[in-house]
Protein backbone atom coordinates (compact mmCIF):
# COMPACT_ATOMS: atom_id res chain seq x y z
CA UNK A 1 0.00 0.00 0.00
CA UNK A 2 1.47 3.44 -1.04
CA UNK A 3 1.42 5.26 2.49
CA UNK A 4 3.55 7.76 4.04
CA UNK A 5 6.07 5.34 5.47
CA UNK A 6 6.86 3.95 2.11
CA UNK A 7 6.87 7.30 0.25
CA UNK A 8 9.55 8.79 2.81
CA UNK A 9 11.32 5.30 2.61
CA UNK A 10 11.50 6.26 -1.02
CA UNK A 11 12.33 10.12 -0.39
CA UNK A 12 15.30 8.74 1.37
CA UNK A 13 16.77 6.26 -1.26
CA UNK A 14 16.08 9.61 -4.02
CA UNK A 15 17.43 12.16 -1.45
CA UNK A 16 14.67 14.29 -1.54
CA UNK A 17 12.57 16.28 0.75
CA UNK A 18 9.05 17.08 1.11
CA UNK A 19 6.74 19.10 3.43
CA UNK A 20 4.57 17.53 5.25
CA UNK A 21 1.69 19.22 2.47
CA UNK A 22 3.78 17.76 -0.31
CA UNK A 23 4.29 14.57 1.41
CA UNK A 24 0.00 14.30 0.94
CA UNK A 25 0.14 15.61 -2.60
CA UNK A 26 2.94 13.19 -3.84
CA UNK A 27 1.35 10.00 -1.69
CA UNK A 28 -1.62 10.77 -3.69
CA UNK A 29 0.13 11.25 -7.57
CA UNK A 30 2.05 8.11 -6.36
CA UNK A 31 -0.66 6.26 -5.73
CA UNK A 32 -2.13 6.97 -9.08
CA UNK A 33 0.87 6.08 -10.85
CA UNK A 34 1.38 2.67 -8.86
CA UNK A 35 -2.26 1.77 -10.13
CA UNK A 36 -1.14 1.73 -13.80
CA UNK A 37 2.23 0.56 -13.00
CA UNK A 38 0.25 -2.60 -11.25
CA UNK A 39 -0.49 -4.13 -14.55
CA UNK A 40 2.76 -5.30 -14.94
CA UNK A 41 1.71 -8.00 -12.06
CA UNK A 42 -0.98 -9.54 -14.32
CA UNK A 43 1.76 -10.14 -17.19
CA UNK A 44 2.32 -14.21 -17.05
CA UNK A 45 3.54 -15.62 -19.76
CA UNK A 46 5.06 -19.09 -20.74
CA UNK A 47 8.36 -18.53 -22.36
CA UNK A 48 11.74 -17.33 -21.93
CA UNK A 49 11.15 -13.38 -21.37
CA UNK A 50 14.83 -12.81 -19.63
CA UNK A 51 16.14 -9.37 -20.77
CA UNK A 52 18.55 -10.52 -23.45
CA UNK A 53 21.54 -8.74 -23.06
CA UNK A 54 23.64 -7.38 -25.87
CA UNK A 55 26.91 -8.45 -26.39
CA UNK A 56 28.73 -4.69 -26.11
CA UNK A 57 32.41 -6.61 -25.55
CA UNK A 58 33.56 -5.84 -29.08
CA UNK A 59 33.01 -2.22 -28.83
CA UNK A 60 34.90 -1.54 -25.86
CA UNK A 61 38.12 0.77 -26.57
CA UNK A 62 41.64 0.18 -25.73
CA UNK A 63 42.80 1.26 -22.61
CA UNK A 64 44.84 4.20 -23.21
CA UNK A 65 46.10 6.99 -21.23
CA UNK A 66 44.90 10.35 -22.85
CA UNK A 67 44.64 13.84 -21.44
CA UNK A 68 41.33 14.13 -19.26
CA UNK A 69 39.15 17.50 -18.87
CA UNK A 70 41.62 20.40 -17.57
CA UNK A 71 41.11 21.44 -13.77
CA UNK A 72 40.18 24.70 -14.57
CA UNK A 73 37.14 23.68 -16.92
CA UNK A 74 36.09 20.72 -14.44
CA UNK A 75 35.82 23.14 -12.05
CA UNK A 76 33.73 25.99 -14.10
CA UNK A 77 30.22 24.81 -13.14
CA UNK A 78 30.82 24.25 -9.60
CA UNK A 79 29.33 27.08 -7.01
CA UNK A 80 31.77 26.43 -4.65
CA UNK A 81 35.28 25.46 -4.88
CA UNK A 82 39.33 26.32 -3.74
CA UNK A 83 40.35 26.77 -7.40
CA UNK A 84 41.76 23.44 -6.54
CA UNK A 85 39.14 21.57 -5.00
CA UNK A 86 35.04 21.39 -4.68
CA UNK A 87 34.45 22.49 -1.09
CA UNK A 88 31.90 21.15 0.60
CA UNK A 89 30.78 21.17 4.51
CA UNK A 90 32.73 18.70 6.54
CA UNK A 91 32.00 14.99 6.54
CA UNK A 92 33.92 13.43 8.82
CA UNK B 1 11.76 38.18 -49.72
CA UNK B 2 14.14 36.17 -47.76
CA UNK B 3 11.61 36.93 -44.76
CA UNK B 4 9.16 35.33 -46.73
CA UNK B 5 11.64 32.08 -48.05
CA UNK B 6 11.66 31.52 -44.57
CA UNK B 7 7.93 30.49 -43.70
CA UNK B 8 7.85 27.66 -46.24
CA UNK B 9 11.61 26.77 -46.78
CA UNK B 10 12.78 23.28 -46.04
CA UNK B 11 16.39 22.68 -45.22
CA UNK B 12 17.32 20.74 -48.70
CA UNK B 13 15.68 23.92 -51.14
CA UNK B 14 17.71 26.45 -48.20
CA UNK B 15 20.93 24.37 -49.41
CA UNK B 16 19.80 24.61 -52.91
CA UNK B 17 20.10 28.02 -52.77
CA UNK B 18 22.96 28.55 -50.74
CA UNK B 19 25.06 26.52 -53.19
CA UNK B 20 23.56 28.79 -56.11
CA UNK B 21 24.15 32.13 -53.99
CA UNK B 22 21.09 33.46 -53.98
CA UNK B 23 22.13 34.61 -50.51
CA UNK B 24 24.81 33.99 -48.02
CA UNK B 25 24.45 31.69 -45.12
CA UNK B 26 25.26 35.48 -42.80
CA UNK B 27 22.23 36.44 -44.70
CA UNK B 28 20.04 33.76 -44.36
CA UNK B 29 20.94 33.52 -40.60
CA UNK B 30 20.29 37.55 -39.97
CA UNK B 31 16.91 36.68 -41.65
CA UNK B 32 15.86 33.57 -38.70
CA UNK B 33 17.36 35.63 -36.14
CA UNK B 34 15.29 38.78 -37.24
CA UNK B 35 12.46 36.36 -37.16
CA UNK B 36 13.17 34.69 -33.97
CA UNK B 37 13.54 37.67 -31.92
CA UNK B 38 9.83 38.55 -33.21
CA UNK B 39 8.03 35.50 -33.15
CA UNK B 40 9.80 33.75 -29.96
CA UNK B 41 7.91 35.60 -27.41
CA UNK B 42 4.85 34.29 -28.48
CA UNK B 43 5.94 30.35 -28.68
CA UNK B 44 8.73 30.71 -26.06
CA UNK B 45 10.82 28.17 -28.69
CA UNK B 46 13.83 29.11 -27.53
CA UNK B 47 15.97 29.13 -24.10
CA UNK B 48 18.93 30.78 -25.69
CA UNK B 49 19.68 32.82 -29.36
CA UNK B 50 23.50 31.89 -29.84
CA UNK B 51 23.65 35.01 -31.93
CA UNK B 52 27.42 35.53 -31.73
CA UNK B 53 28.57 32.18 -32.10
CA UNK B 54 25.88 31.36 -35.00
CA UNK B 55 27.59 34.37 -37.00
CA UNK B 56 31.25 33.02 -36.95
CA UNK B 57 29.90 29.57 -38.22
CA UNK B 58 27.62 31.60 -40.70
CA UNK B 59 31.01 33.67 -41.94
CA UNK B 60 32.87 30.27 -41.57
CA UNK B 61 29.51 28.69 -43.94
CA UNK B 62 29.91 31.31 -46.82
CA UNK B 63 33.73 30.83 -47.04
CA UNK B 64 33.40 26.41 -47.18
CA UNK B 65 30.54 27.68 -50.12
CA UNK B 66 32.57 30.10 -52.25
CA UNK B 67 34.89 27.30 -52.16
CA UNK B 68 32.68 24.72 -53.35
CA UNK B 69 33.08 22.09 -50.46
CA UNK B 70 29.79 23.05 -49.33
CA UNK B 71 27.43 19.59 -47.44
CA UNK B 72 23.85 19.46 -47.66
CA UNK B 73 23.89 21.27 -44.42
CA UNK B 74 26.72 24.30 -44.53
CA UNK B 75 25.18 27.40 -43.51
CA UNK B 76 22.31 25.65 -42.31
CA UNK B 77 20.39 27.48 -39.15
CA UNK B 78 19.72 24.77 -36.91
CA UNK B 79 17.64 24.40 -33.27
CA UNK B 80 19.09 22.15 -30.76
CA UNK B 81 17.14 20.98 -27.83
CA UNK B 82 18.42 22.29 -24.32
CA UNK B 83 19.44 18.90 -23.06
CA UNK B 84 22.56 18.22 -25.87
CA UNK B 85 25.60 19.90 -24.79
CA UNK B 86 27.27 22.90 -26.46
CA UNK B 87 30.70 23.70 -25.56
CA UNK B 88 30.75 27.47 -24.02
CA UNK B 89 26.84 27.58 -24.18
CA UNK B 90 24.53 27.31 -21.78
CA UNK B 91 22.72 23.80 -21.33
CA UNK B 92 19.85 23.61 -18.83
CA UNK B 93 18.02 20.88 -19.49
CA UNK B 94 15.06 22.98 -18.86
CA UNK B 95 15.53 22.52 -15.33
CA UNK B 96 16.89 25.28 -12.81
CA UNK B 97 19.28 22.11 -11.76
CA UNK B 98 21.06 23.43 -14.55
CA UNK B 99 19.93 26.74 -15.64
CA UNK B 100 23.30 28.31 -15.29
CA UNK B 101 25.62 24.89 -16.39
CA UNK B 102 27.81 25.82 -19.38
CA UNK B 103 29.14 22.64 -20.60
CA UNK B 104 33.17 22.19 -21.17
CA UNK B 105 32.78 20.26 -24.36
CA UNK B 106 30.70 19.07 -27.30
CA UNK B 107 27.99 16.32 -27.43
CA UNK B 108 28.98 14.40 -30.51
CA UNK B 109 26.42 15.26 -32.80
CA UNK B 110 27.12 18.59 -31.92
CA UNK B 111 31.03 18.38 -33.20
CA UNK B 112 29.76 16.32 -36.24
CA UNK B 113 26.93 19.25 -37.26
CA UNK B 114 29.83 21.63 -36.86
CA UNK B 115 32.56 19.51 -39.09
CA UNK B 116 29.67 19.74 -41.76
CA UNK B 117 29.26 23.54 -41.21
CA UNK B 118 25.94 23.43 -39.69
CA UNK B 119 24.76 26.67 -37.99
CA UNK B 120 23.44 26.16 -34.30
CA UNK B 121 20.81 29.11 -34.24
CA UNK B 122 19.62 28.47 -30.43
CA UNK B 123 18.64 25.79 -27.80
CA UNK B 124 15.63 25.04 -27.92
CA UNK B 125 12.79 24.33 -24.92
CA UNK B 126 11.95 21.35 -23.23
CA UNK B 127 10.30 19.65 -20.82
CA UNK B 128 12.47 19.50 -17.54
CA UNK B 129 15.12 16.93 -18.14
CA UNK B 130 12.81 15.47 -21.00
CA UNK B 131 10.39 14.27 -18.30
CA UNK B 132 7.21 15.11 -19.86
CA UNK B 133 4.59 14.95 -23.13
CA UNK B 134 3.51 18.94 -22.97
CA UNK B 135 7.04 21.04 -23.00
CA UNK B 136 4.97 22.55 -19.51
CA UNK B 137 7.33 21.55 -17.01
CA UNK B 138 10.26 23.48 -17.91
CA UNK B 139 12.06 25.91 -15.67
CA UNK B 140 12.20 28.21 -18.30
CA UNK B 141 8.24 28.34 -19.07
CA UNK B 142 6.08 26.60 -21.04
CA UNK B 143 5.80 26.22 -25.04
CA UNK B 144 3.30 27.55 -27.00
CA UNK B 145 1.70 25.90 -30.16
CA UNK B 146 2.15 27.92 -32.79
CA UNK B 147 -0.65 26.53 -35.07
CA UNK B 148 -2.78 27.40 -31.68
CA UNK B 149 -0.75 29.44 -29.09
CA UNK B 150 -3.47 28.34 -25.98
CA UNK B 151 -2.44 24.77 -26.41
CA UNK B 152 0.93 22.62 -25.76
CA UNK B 153 3.44 21.99 -28.63
CA UNK B 154 4.30 18.58 -26.87
CA UNK B 155 7.06 17.26 -25.64
CA UNK B 156 9.71 16.89 -24.39
CA UNK B 157 11.02 18.38 -27.97
CA UNK B 158 8.30 20.79 -27.62
CA UNK B 159 10.65 23.88 -28.25
CA UNK B 160 12.22 21.94 -31.03
CA UNK B 161 9.14 21.10 -32.67
CA UNK B 162 7.70 25.33 -32.17
CA UNK B 163 11.03 26.37 -33.49
CA UNK B 164 10.36 24.80 -37.42
CA UNK B 165 6.47 25.40 -37.08
CA UNK B 166 6.69 28.83 -36.39
CA UNK B 167 9.70 28.69 -38.97
CA UNK B 168 12.51 29.70 -36.52
CA UNK B 169 14.89 27.08 -38.16
CA UNK B 170 14.14 25.08 -40.77
CA UNK B 171 15.22 22.41 -39.06
CA UNK B 172 16.24 20.87 -35.05
CA UNK B 173 17.38 18.40 -33.02
CA UNK B 174 15.15 16.83 -30.39
CA UNK B 175 15.49 13.53 -28.19
CA UNK B 176 12.78 11.07 -27.98
CA UNK B 177 13.17 8.44 -25.14
CA UNK B 178 9.16 7.94 -25.18
CA UNK B 179 8.26 10.04 -28.41
CA UNK B 180 9.75 13.39 -27.38
CA UNK B 181 10.55 13.62 -30.76
CA UNK B 182 6.86 12.24 -32.29
CA UNK B 183 5.02 13.37 -30.10
CA UNK B 184 5.82 17.03 -30.17
CA UNK B 185 6.46 16.64 -33.91
CA UNK B 186 2.92 15.46 -34.35
CA UNK B 187 1.18 18.45 -32.17
CA UNK B 188 3.25 21.04 -33.81
CA UNK B 189 2.77 19.58 -37.55
CA UNK B 190 5.48 18.51 -38.95
CA UNK B 191 7.99 15.93 -39.87
CA UNK B 192 10.14 13.74 -36.79
CA UNK B 193 11.97 10.77 -36.41
CA UNK B 194 13.40 8.54 -33.87
CA UNK B 195 16.46 6.74 -35.01
CA UNK B 196 17.24 2.58 -34.74
CA UNK B 197 18.78 2.80 -30.51
CA UNK B 198 22.78 3.01 -30.95
CA UNK B 199 21.97 4.80 -34.43
CA UNK B 200 23.24 8.16 -32.86
CA UNK B 201 25.53 8.70 -29.82
CA UNK B 202 24.22 10.20 -26.85
CA UNK B 203 27.60 11.13 -25.31
CA UNK B 204 26.68 14.97 -24.59
CA UNK B 205 23.06 13.86 -23.69
CA UNK B 206 22.35 14.42 -20.75
CA UNK B 207 20.98 11.25 -19.98
CA UNK B 208 17.29 10.42 -18.78
CA UNK B 209 17.13 6.67 -19.52
CA UNK B 210 20.23 5.18 -21.36
CA UNK B 211 18.80 2.11 -23.04
CA UNK B 212 16.12 4.15 -24.49
CA UNK B 213 17.41 7.74 -25.57
CA UNK B 214 17.92 8.94 -29.14
CA UNK B 215 18.80 12.03 -30.54
CA UNK B 216 16.82 12.72 -33.93
CA UNK B 217 15.65 15.00 -36.09
CA UNK B 218 12.53 17.33 -36.32
CA UNK B 219 12.04 19.15 -39.76
CA UNK B 220 9.09 19.90 -42.14
CA UNK B 221 9.80 16.88 -44.51
CA UNK B 222 11.30 13.66 -44.25
CA UNK B 223 13.73 13.85 -46.85
CA UNK B 224 15.21 17.08 -44.67
CA UNK B 225 15.16 14.18 -41.71
CA UNK B 226 16.85 11.63 -43.67
CA UNK B 227 19.54 14.53 -44.51
CA UNK B 228 19.92 15.59 -41.19
CA UNK B 229 20.49 11.73 -39.62
CA UNK B 230 23.15 10.91 -42.19
CA UNK B 231 25.37 14.10 -40.80
CA UNK B 232 24.74 13.07 -37.00
CA UNK B 233 24.31 9.42 -37.10
CA UNK B 234 27.47 6.62 -36.79
CA UNK B 235 30.03 4.86 -34.18
CA UNK B 236 31.39 6.74 -31.79
CA UNK B 237 34.18 5.72 -29.32
CA UNK B 238 32.43 7.48 -26.54
CA UNK B 239 29.30 5.97 -26.60
CA UNK B 240 29.78 2.25 -27.09
CA UNK B 241 26.12 1.15 -27.82
CA UNK B 242 26.88 2.82 -30.94
CA UNK B 243 27.10 0.95 -34.47
CA UNK B 244 29.48 1.69 -36.91
CA UNK B 245 26.95 3.01 -39.15
CA UNK B 246 28.60 6.09 -40.96
CA UNK B 247 28.07 7.58 -44.25
CA UNK B 248 24.84 5.86 -44.89
CA UNK B 249 22.25 7.82 -47.01
CA UNK B 250 19.35 7.50 -45.05
CA UNK B 251 17.79 9.71 -48.57
CA UNK B 252 18.41 6.83 -50.77
CA UNK B 253 14.41 6.25 -51.16
CA UNK B 254 12.65 9.50 -51.08
CA UNK B 255 11.08 9.77 -54.24
CA UNK B 256 11.09 6.04 -55.05
CA UNK B 257 7.95 4.23 -56.00
CA UNK B 258 6.30 2.45 -52.72
CA UNK B 259 3.89 -0.19 -54.54
CA UNK B 260 4.20 -3.63 -52.75
CA UNK B 261 5.25 -2.43 -49.61
CA UNK B 262 3.30 -4.29 -46.98
CA UNK B 263 1.98 -2.21 -44.22
CA UNK B 264 0.72 -3.41 -41.05
CA UNK B 265 -2.24 -2.02 -39.02
CA UNK B 266 -1.92 -3.30 -35.20
CA UNK B 267 -5.75 -3.10 -34.23
CA UNK B 268 -4.36 -2.46 -30.74
CA UNK B 269 -3.31 1.00 -31.94
CA UNK B 270 -7.04 1.98 -32.96
CA UNK B 271 -9.14 1.37 -30.20
CA UNK B 272 -11.31 3.81 -28.00
CA UNK B 273 -8.47 5.73 -26.64
CA UNK B 274 -7.87 7.22 -29.83
CA UNK B 275 -10.11 10.07 -30.84
CA UNK B 276 -12.96 9.38 -33.62
CA UNK B 277 -11.42 12.13 -36.31
CA UNK B 278 -7.82 11.32 -35.28
CA UNK B 279 -8.14 7.59 -36.08
CA UNK B 280 -9.99 8.19 -39.32
CA UNK B 281 -7.18 10.44 -40.59
CA UNK B 282 -5.00 8.18 -40.20
CA UNK B 283 -7.09 5.13 -41.68
CA UNK B 284 -7.39 7.47 -44.28
CA UNK B 285 -3.63 7.29 -45.03
CA UNK B 286 -3.64 3.96 -44.92
CA UNK B 287 -6.03 4.04 -47.94
CA UNK B 288 -3.57 6.09 -49.22
CA UNK B 289 -1.01 3.52 -49.12
CA UNK B 290 -3.01 1.20 -50.10
CA UNK B 291 -3.92 3.22 -53.55
CA UNK B 292 -0.27 3.62 -54.14
CA UNK B 293 0.12 0.05 -54.32
CA UNK B 294 0.82 -1.05 -50.85
CA UNK B 295 -0.34 -4.21 -48.92
CA UNK B 296 -2.74 -3.25 -45.93
CA UNK B 297 -2.10 -6.11 -43.24
CA UNK B 298 -4.50 -5.98 -40.24
CA UNK B 299 -1.62 -7.48 -37.59
CA UNK B 300 -1.66 -7.56 -33.43
CA UNK B 301 0.19 -6.36 -30.67
CA UNK B 302 -1.53 -8.07 -27.89
CA UNK B 303 1.42 -7.09 -25.16
CA UNK B 304 0.34 -3.32 -26.03
CA UNK B 305 -1.43 -3.10 -22.82
CA UNK B 306 1.41 -3.27 -20.76
CA UNK B 307 3.74 -1.52 -22.32
CA UNK B 308 3.21 1.99 -20.87
CA UNK B 309 3.70 0.48 -17.78
CA UNK B 310 6.68 -1.26 -18.58
CA UNK B 311 7.93 1.60 -20.22
CA UNK B 312 7.23 3.82 -17.16
CA UNK B 313 8.64 1.33 -14.92
CA UNK B 314 12.38 0.88 -17.06
CA UNK B 315 12.84 4.44 -17.91
CA UNK B 316 12.19 5.77 -14.03
CA UNK B 317 14.65 3.15 -12.97
CA UNK B 318 17.01 4.45 -15.19
CA UNK B 319 16.33 7.80 -14.41
CA UNK B 320 16.82 7.39 -10.91
CA UNK B 321 20.36 6.41 -11.30
CA UNK B 322 21.32 9.14 -13.72
CA UNK B 323 20.00 12.07 -11.70
CA UNK B 324 21.73 10.65 -8.91
CA UNK B 325 24.75 12.74 -9.98
CA UNK B 326 22.50 16.11 -9.65
CA UNK B 327 23.72 16.98 -5.97
CA UNK B 328 24.96 20.80 -6.37
CA UNK B 329 28.71 19.71 -5.03
CA UNK B 330 30.59 19.53 -9.06
CA UNK B 331 28.01 21.67 -10.98
CA UNK B 332 24.89 22.64 -11.41
CA UNK B 333 22.67 24.48 -8.74
CA UNK B 334 23.53 24.02 -5.10
CA UNK B 335 20.83 25.05 -2.28
CA UNK B 336 22.51 27.69 0.12
CA UNK B 337 20.61 26.01 2.84
CA UNK B 338 21.80 22.67 5.31
CA UNK B 339 24.89 22.47 7.59
CA UNK B 340 25.86 19.04 6.54
CA UNK B 341 26.81 17.37 3.51
CA UNK B 342 23.86 15.30 3.37
CA UNK B 343 21.47 18.43 3.89
CA UNK B 344 23.12 19.88 1.35
CA UNK B 345 22.34 17.31 -0.99
CA UNK B 346 18.45 16.97 -0.40
CA UNK B 347 18.21 20.65 -0.20
CA UNK B 348 19.34 20.79 -3.60
CA UNK B 349 17.38 18.56 -5.04
CA UNK B 350 14.65 19.95 -3.05
CA UNK B 351 14.92 23.09 -4.73
CA UNK B 352 16.42 22.31 -8.27
CA UNK B 353 14.31 20.04 -9.55
CA UNK B 354 10.01 20.13 -10.77
CA UNK B 355 7.67 18.03 -9.82
CA UNK B 356 7.51 15.70 -12.26
CA UNK B 357 11.27 14.69 -12.04
CA UNK B 358 10.85 13.98 -8.44
CA UNK B 359 7.85 11.78 -8.90
CA UNK B 360 10.07 9.96 -11.70
CA UNK B 361 12.96 9.39 -9.30
CA UNK B 362 10.73 8.40 -6.21
CA UNK B 363 8.99 5.82 -9.10
CA UNK B 364 12.19 4.49 -10.03
CA UNK B 365 13.39 3.86 -6.90
CA UNK B 366 10.19 2.00 -5.64
CA UNK B 367 10.93 -0.42 -8.89
CA UNK B 368 14.37 -1.15 -7.87
CA UNK B 369 13.60 -1.35 -4.36
CA UNK B 370 14.04 -4.69 -2.23
CA UNK B 371 10.21 -5.93 -1.90
CA UNK B 372 9.11 -4.44 -5.08
CA UNK B 373 12.03 -5.45 -7.87
CA UNK B 374 10.52 -8.70 -8.68
CA UNK B 375 7.20 -7.58 -8.77
CA UNK B 376 7.56 -4.24 -11.09
CA UNK B 377 11.05 -4.09 -12.36
CA UNK B 378 11.79 -7.48 -13.53
CA UNK B 379 8.51 -7.87 -14.80
CA UNK B 380 8.76 -4.32 -16.99
CA UNK B 381 11.39 -6.06 -18.43
CA UNK B 382 10.23 -9.61 -19.63
CA UNK B 383 7.32 -7.56 -21.09
CA UNK B 384 10.39 -5.42 -22.88
CA UNK B 385 11.42 -9.17 -24.06
CA UNK B 386 7.80 -10.21 -25.02
CA UNK B 387 7.54 -6.53 -26.94
CA UNK B 388 10.04 -7.15 -29.01
CA UNK B 389 9.27 -10.65 -29.62
CA UNK B 390 5.91 -9.94 -31.18
CA UNK B 391 7.23 -7.20 -33.26
CA UNK B 392 10.02 -9.60 -34.20
CA UNK B 393 7.00 -11.72 -35.68
CA UNK B 394 5.21 -8.59 -37.34
CA UNK B 395 8.20 -7.75 -39.26
CA UNK B 396 8.17 -11.32 -40.45
CA UNK B 397 4.98 -10.41 -42.91
CA UNK B 398 5.20 -6.65 -43.01
CA UNK B 399 8.16 -3.97 -43.57
CA UNK B 400 6.74 -1.18 -41.92
CA UNK B 401 4.09 -0.79 -39.07
CA UNK B 402 1.30 2.32 -39.21
CA UNK B 403 0.13 4.01 -36.13
CA UNK B 404 -1.74 6.61 -34.79
CA UNK B 405 1.43 9.13 -33.34
CA UNK B 406 -1.01 10.30 -30.10
CA UNK B 407 -4.59 9.64 -29.06
CA UNK B 408 -5.61 13.48 -29.52
CA UNK B 409 -4.38 16.35 -31.13
CA UNK B 410 -3.17 19.29 -28.68
CA UNK B 411 -4.92 20.17 -25.92
CA UNK B 412 -5.15 23.52 -24.58
CA UNK B 413 -2.84 24.58 -21.88
CA UNK B 414 -3.51 23.45 -18.31
CA UNK B 415 -6.13 21.10 -19.23
CA UNK B 416 -4.54 17.30 -18.80
CA UNK B 417 -0.72 18.52 -17.39
CA UNK B 418 -1.43 18.35 -14.16
CA UNK B 419 -3.08 15.07 -13.93
CA UNK B 420 0.51 12.60 -14.42
CA UNK B 421 -0.72 9.26 -14.45
CA UNK B 422 -3.53 10.32 -17.54
CA UNK B 423 -0.15 12.23 -19.08
CA UNK B 424 1.20 8.64 -19.19
CA UNK B 425 -1.30 7.07 -20.38
CA UNK B 426 -1.34 9.03 -23.40
CA UNK B 427 2.24 7.93 -24.28
CA UNK B 428 0.75 4.56 -25.85
CA UNK B 429 0.88 5.74 -29.20
CA UNK B 430 4.84 6.00 -29.14
CA UNK B 431 6.86 4.06 -26.23
CA UNK B 432 6.50 0.74 -27.71
CA UNK B 433 9.52 2.17 -30.51
CA UNK B 434 11.93 3.17 -27.52
CA UNK B 435 11.11 0.00 -25.91
CA UNK B 436 11.73 -2.24 -28.76
CA UNK B 437 14.59 0.40 -29.80
CA UNK B 438 13.01 0.09 -33.21
CA UNK B 439 13.46 2.93 -35.40
CA UNK B 440 9.67 4.98 -36.43
CA UNK B 441 8.87 8.61 -38.12
CA UNK B 442 5.92 10.68 -37.27
CA UNK B 443 4.15 13.05 -40.45
CA UNK B 444 1.04 15.02 -40.77
CA UNK B 445 -2.13 13.42 -42.40
CA UNK B 446 -4.76 15.91 -41.42
CA UNK B 447 -6.01 18.24 -39.92
CA UNK B 448 -9.36 18.44 -37.27
CA UNK B 449 -11.95 20.53 -37.06
CA UNK B 450 -10.14 23.58 -35.26
CA UNK B 451 -7.34 23.04 -37.77
CA UNK B 452 -4.75 21.03 -35.38
CA UNK B 453 -2.55 18.51 -37.13
CA UNK B 454 -2.71 15.06 -36.55
CA UNK B 455 -0.44 12.68 -37.05
CA UNK B 456 0.66 9.04 -37.90
CA UNK B 457 3.90 7.37 -37.46
CA UNK B 458 5.70 4.90 -39.63
CA UNK B 459 7.91 2.03 -37.32
CA UNK B 460 10.30 -0.29 -39.15
CA UNK B 461 13.07 -2.85 -39.22
CA UNK B 462 15.78 -2.39 -37.01
CA UNK B 463 18.64 0.41 -38.75
CA UNK B 464 16.02 0.64 -41.80
CA UNK B 465 15.13 4.16 -41.60
CA UNK B 466 15.75 4.51 -45.74
CA UNK B 467 12.20 2.44 -45.75
CA UNK B 468 10.27 4.31 -43.32
CA UNK B 469 11.58 7.68 -44.77
CA UNK B 470 10.91 6.75 -48.01
CA UNK B 471 7.23 5.83 -46.92
CA UNK B 472 6.77 9.41 -45.22
CA UNK B 473 8.02 11.53 -48.16
CA UNK B 474 5.66 9.24 -50.47
CA UNK B 475 2.88 10.59 -48.38
CA UNK B 476 4.11 14.09 -47.81
CA UNK B 477 4.24 14.51 -51.67
CA UNK B 478 0.33 14.16 -51.83
CA UNK B 479 -0.54 15.87 -48.85
CA UNK B 480 -1.36 19.58 -48.72
CA UNK B 481 0.59 20.40 -45.84
CA UNK B 482 -0.81 23.85 -44.03
CA UNK B 483 1.71 25.96 -42.52
CA UNK B 484 1.26 27.64 -39.17
CA UNK B 485 0.09 30.93 -39.09
CA UNK B 486 2.50 32.71 -37.16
Amino acid sequence: MFDSILISHLAELSKLKFTDDELLKITENMGDIISIMDRVCDFDENGNFEEKRLDLSKNIRQDEVKESLPRDKALSNASEMDGTFFTVPKVV
Amino acid sequence: MLSETLKTATLKTLSQKLKAKEFSATELLEAYIKRANAVNSKTNAFITLCEETAFDAAKSADKTIAEGKATTITGIPLGVKDNICTNGIKTTAGSKMLADFIPPYDATVIARLKNSGAVILGKTNMDEFAMGGSSQTSFFGGVCNPYDLSRVAGGSSGGSAASVAAALCPAALGSDTGGSVRQPAAFCGITGLKPTYSTVSRYGLIAFASSFDQIGPMAKTAEDCGILLGCIAGFDNNDFTTKGLDNIDYTVKIGKDIKGLVIGLPKEFFGDEIDAEYKQAVLNAAKYYEKMGCVIKEVSLPSLKYAVSAYYLISSAEAASNLSRYDGIKFGYRSKNGKTYEEIIKNTRREGFGDEVKRRIMLGNYALSSGYYDKYYSNAVKIRSKIKAEYDAIFKECDVILTPTAPSVAYKIGTKENNPAQMYLADICTVTANITGLPAVCTTCGYDKNGMPISFSLTGRAFDEATILGAADNFERSFERREAQI
